[in-house]
């Protein structure tokens, strides 16, 4: 999932400025299952706001609502009354649902209340960590099933750089060396060979470096006039 | 207004099943407590959300107790 | 290893004492944070004549240097033979490939490819990494450079290709262990002429790493130099063994240096004179090159080691004790 978390709030406040209005929007999908801008965090989001805006002398009218999803129109048309009453959105979803609200509602002004952080996964309660770069060129398989691009700090192809102690990375006894991930569970496979292969330059192409990418599935598209 | 005319007022979150309990029973043996204290009943402490309180201080009241 | 016609993949300086069958001596000379050419002029003054050749670092510890190339050719004015650094830290393909070129136009001939120290740990800590390749890549890429005329898309190199003899690490101690020997034999399986290992202080460690080295038969095909490097003090020695990743230090080198300051041991800087200061340091620093020489004599019995690396870095002056006291001194003259 998109893991994020929220940005302080003195940022946000920077960014709200002296609005009138403004509507803290919800996202119930990724960022309410990493307790950053579900239906909850929304309104303490709003609350907090409006208790800041009081003490500052400038009261601000803040609502919050929260949809199923910022990163589809469909639910994005429920809220589009509440969008166009509101002087500014604080959109509560990730970098995906800020540009969708900006997208599909032209004459609203919205700022981010998170920072889109990584795709990961909750470890552990409280505790969640980055699993996948999104490379567009998976290599799990050649991996056991542990990725280097997104959980080795410098996204080394071809084993351990000489950074790897006790099985943490060099940058921080917190992080785990991927490749030590990776030998051990290779070791436990008996598929240690995989890791003599000598790996090419990876073919960034298909990552961001490309520019920004598209998928485009024909067998799925409403085509209008086919004739 | 000094500190001692000031009436501060309380909000007590209050598990049904003892601290509202107790409170009942202080209240059947005619003890007293203060006026601005506002018990309000929870069914269990488990509930209480940080939006609770945070509802309850927006709302104007200097502090918050939970018990239970 | 293909060659070419004079027998020599680039006939620099290291590549012909190795050849010759000569214990390799290899230097380091760290670029000023500055454009000064006399900075690098003294640290090669001390280094002339004690050395094959001298690594010019890229960047180390992702603090912005001088370029290593432009030190380099700075190096050769001055009558040594650099050995420049190359990390994938702070180029992609493009860039390395094209500093590469114009680095063997400007006559430098020795290569070490490096993945590069993180940039978290230098002064750009906010900046944003490359990594476009690892360094095993790397040596490959300029191994295709040299040998096969072609860039790393495939296409042909048009005219004069850039040549180097091509240098990788090892870090025979970093974990997991038991992989470095086969990351080694990767390394010059995809093309490394030579290693430098990571600094050296427990030779019986470093013995056993050989051996599995010596039985994937890889030192044959590559000429293996062992990192070394003088102490300046039983601190330095202690906070390698604690906080370096992939370097060992034995009690017994730390006792050594501590010995070494005997007189002193139980007082602080604070209380000691600026001369008591200067005496301790001294005894330490003297301490610390008779244990690089001891190394590097127990190192040379090491079946498969073609030389050392003398990491000396702000500290140029300690090599020539150091090569002159391990009986290296002087070095081959080769043609």
């Amino acid at each position: 999932m998109i893991t994020a978390e929220q940005k302080p709030l003195a940022e946000i406040q920077g960014l709200l400025g002296d609005a009138k209005k403004v509507l803290v929007v919800g996202c119930g999908t990724c960022v309410t299952v990493c307790f950053a801008g579900g239906d909850r965090e929304a309104q303490i989001m709003a609350a907090s706001l409006r208790m800041a805006s009081k003490i500052n002398g400038h009261p601000q009218e803040i609502t919050d609502i929260t949809v199923q999803r910022q990163c589809e129109w469909e639910y994005l048309d429920e809220i589009e009354k509440e969008i166009a009453d509101a002087d500014i959105v604080l959109s509560l979803g990730c970098g995906i649902g800020v540009q969708a609200i900006a997208e599909h509602f032209p004459d609203t002004w919205v700022v981010p209340g998170l920072n889109t952080t990584f795709l990961g996964m909750p470890t552990e309660q409280g505790v969640w960590e980055e699993r996948c770069a999104a490379c567009g060129d998976c290599i799990l398989g050649l991996t056991g099933g542990i990725c280097p691009i997104a959980r080795c700090s410098k996204s080394l192809l071809n084993g351990p750089c000489g950074g790897s102690e006790d099985g943490h990375c060099e940058i921080d006894p917190e992080v785990p060396c991927a490749w030590q991930l990776i030998y051990d569970r290779l070791e436990s496979k008996g598929k240690l060979d995989l890791l003599l292969e000598i790996q090419p330059p990876k073919d960034w192409s298909k990552s961001r470096d490309g520019g920004p990418r598209k998928i485009v599935r024909q067998d799925l598209r409403l085509i209008e006039d086919e004739a | 207004m000094t500190d001692t005319d000031y009436e501060y007022q309380i909000v007590a979150y209050s598990c049904t099943y003892c601290a509202y309990n107790a409170a009942d029973l202080a209240g059947g043996l005619r003890m007293q407590y203060p006026s601005q204290v506002k018990i309000v009943e929870i069914p269990c402490t488990g509930r209480i959300d940080i939006l609770l309180p945070l509802k309850a201080i927006e709302a104007g009241v200097d502090g918050v107790m939970v018990a239970g | 290893m293909s060659e070419k016609d004079n027998g020599y993949l680039v006939g620099s300086n290291l590549e012909k004492v190795l050849r010759e069958g000569h214990f390799a001596v290899t230097g380091e000379l760290g670029p000023p944070q500055s454009a000064d050419p006399a900075i690098i002029r003294e640290k090669a003054a001390f280094l002339k004549g004690y050395v094959d050749a001298v690594n010019i670092t890229d960047n180390q510890t992702a603090i912005v240097r001088m370029s290593s190339i432009g030190a380099g050719l700075l190096a050769l004015k001055e009558g040594l033979e650099p050995v420049i650094q190359m990390t994938c830290r702070d180029r992609n393909r493009l860039a390395i490939q094209s500093d590469l070129l114009g680095a063997s136009a400007l006559g430098l001939k020795n290569l070490l490819c490096l993945t590069g120290d993180h940039q978290i740990f230098g002064n750009h800590p906010t900046s944003k990494n490359v990594y476009d390749m690892d360094s095993l890549q790397l040596v490959h890429m300029v191994t295709e450079m040299r040998d096969k005329g072609i860039f790393q898309c495939g296409d042909e190199i048009k005219g004069q290709t850039a040549s180097f003899l091509v240098g990788a690490a090892a870090a025979p101690f970093a974990d997991p262990t038991a992989f470095r020997p086969l990351r080694l034999a990767k390394k010059i399986r995809a093309g490394a002429n030579f290693i430098q290992t990571q600094l050296v202080y427990d030779v019986k460690e470093f013995a056993i790493y050989m051996e599995k080295v010596r039985e994937l038969g890889v030192h044959k095909e590559a000429y293996i130099l062992a990192g070394v490097g003088p102490l300046k003090s039983p601190g330095m020695a202690k906070y390698m063994k604690k906080n370096v990743p992939g370097i060992l230090v034995p009690d017994e080198v730390i006792d050594r240096m501590t010995q070494a300051g005997k007189e002193w041991i139980g007082k602080k800087a604070a209380d000691l004179a600026p001369e008591e200061k200067k005496a301790r340091s001294k005894a330490w620093k003297t301490e610390g090159i008779q244990v690089c020489i001891d190394l590097i004599k127990d190192i040379k019995k090491i079946e498969g080691v073609a030389g050392v690396h003398i990491m000396a870095i702000e500290w140029e002056e300690a090599v020539k004790p150091i090569v002159e006291g391990a009986g290296l001194y002087p070095r081959p003259e080769v043609k």
